[in-house]
């Protein structure tokens, strides 16, 4: 009997030891951060259309007629008009993040060259204006994010992206020549679109079309205008709700990721 | 001679309160101008010198300044300005009178010859500037070249235009 309930009591140890024992949690698989975001670079070079143009209004109006030596009252006066139309290559590159096969951030720098006629001339009433040819080096910076929506979604449009990005471009021309007092730099958009093709592995090759539009780096007259009366140069600078610079461009892009 | 202790803090009382006294007496707005003016010119290039005179009258009382300028190349445009301006005196002066009148003479000479520009009179009766500053300039005018806020009154030119018809010789409000 003893033996028996020595047996009851040994059985009902190691069923109670059996339950008491916590389940073991499933062991989870653990994601590195290198599963999901991957280094990002990509190269593009190809040609683009630019134009700018500037001028600021007048806020007194007078404009001195020389051929007749008189004043002359005119309402819809400006003055410092400068404006570039041109053609030319243009190389982009940029590097960044992707995360899960989709998203990019990234931060990019440029280089643009065109090739046309600039246009400057004093005051909007003036018959003169300076015209001069030649190349405009203009190297832009700027930081932005691009997505590929359809990977593994829809097959033909696997590698079809779109970006956009905020953007600064230092222009190149000759307003220090003219007594023009613009800001050295420019802000803007950039917004892109394209497809590229898987060549290998990590490798893809594609067209990407993009569009971009700036402003000058300062706003207003009002805002920005020095207020101390001078008679030597006038700092006022162009109205801020017109668009400085507007960009056309196709370029043959080669993506790593 | 021992200075009792008593007498002494009445000593540092009075002191002290007639520091006080001062302090209050030399308030900032005792010797602040209540009025300011600056009348400046400029000489045009096409002339050798430029003279400006301000007549400042308030009642009975009048006041006149003149300045001039030979500068023919001045480097800097402060260099080719004349200017005349009444910043002590201007409250002595305006304060007798809310009819105050002030008119501006301005004089080119070249080659000898002086040239006189019609009087410009500030209406001293104008709310415009009660306690402000009146600053005027009378300057070339062309936009691109002039800095700063500014309202353009009218233009000043000569009758003779023997040096130049300068027509575009501006009067400058500076608000």
């Amino acid at each position: 009997m003893i033996r028996v309930l020595f047996l009851i009591a040994c059985l009902v140890c190691v069923t109670m030891a059996d339950t008491d024992e916590p389940a073991q949690p499933r062991k989870r698989r653990r994601h590195r951060a290198s599963e999901f975001v991957y280094p990002y670079f990509e190269i593009s070079a190809g040609a683009q259309y630019s134009k700018s143009k500037y001028k600021t209004e007048s806020i007194a109006h007078w404009y001195h007629d020389t051929d007749r030596d008189e004043m002359v009252y005119d309402k819809d006066l400006y003055y410092n008009i400068y404006s570039f139309e041109g053609y030319g290559p243009r190389f982009e590159s940029k590097v960044g993040i992707l995360l899960f096969q989709r998203g990019i951030l990234f931060i990019d720098l440029g280089l643009a060259w065109s090739f046309g006629d600039s246009y400057y001339k004093y005051y909007s009433r003036d018959k003169e204006k300076f015209k001069e040819s030649g190349g405009q080096l203009c190297p832009f910076y700027g930081f932005g994010t691009k997505v590929y929506p359809f990977v593994k979604l829809v097959p033909l449009l696997d590698g079809f992206f779109v970006g956009a990005a905020v953007s600064f471009l230092v222009p190149d021309n000759s307003w220090d020549k003219y007594d023009m007092e613009y800001s050295p730099d420019e802000v803007g958009y950039k917004f892109e679109l394209g497809n590229v093709w898987s060549v290998s592995e990590h490798y893809f090759v594609g067209i990407t079309l993009n569009t971009a539009i700036y402003w000058s780096g300062v706003g207003s007259n009002k805002e920005y205008g020095d207020d101390e009366f001078q008679v030597y140069k006038n700092s006022k600078r162009d109205p801020v709700d017109e668009v400085n610079t507007l960009q056309l461009g196709a370029a043959v892009t080669v993506v790593r990721k | 001679m021992k200075f009792p202790r008593s007498k002494f803090a009445v000593y540092c009382v009075l002191v002290s309160s007639w520091l006080a006294l001062c302090a209050t007496s030399c308030d900032e707005g005792e010797f602040e101008s209540k009025y300011a003016a600056s009348i400046c010119a400029q000489k045009p290039e096409g002339v050798d010198s430029l003279n400006i005179q301000v007549t400042y009258q308030a009642g009975d009382s009048v006041w006149a300044d003149s300045n001039s300028t030979v500068s023919k190349y001045g480097s800097f445009s402060y260099r080719n300005m004349a200017c005349v301006s009444c910043i002590w005196k201007c409250d002595s002066l305006f304060s007798l009178s809310s009819k105050n009148k002030i008119s501006v003479d301005l004089s080119f000479y070249c080659g000898g010859k002086e040239i006189a520009l019609p009087t410009y009179a500030i209406d001293g009766q104008s709310h415009r500037w009660g306690e402000d500053d009146i600053d005027y300039r009378f300057v070339e005018f062309d936009e691109r070249k002039i800095n700063g806020d500014f309202v353009v009154e009218t233009f000043l030119s000569p009758d003779d235009t023997t040096c130049g018809k300068f027509v575009n010789y501006a009067v400058l409000r500076l608000p």
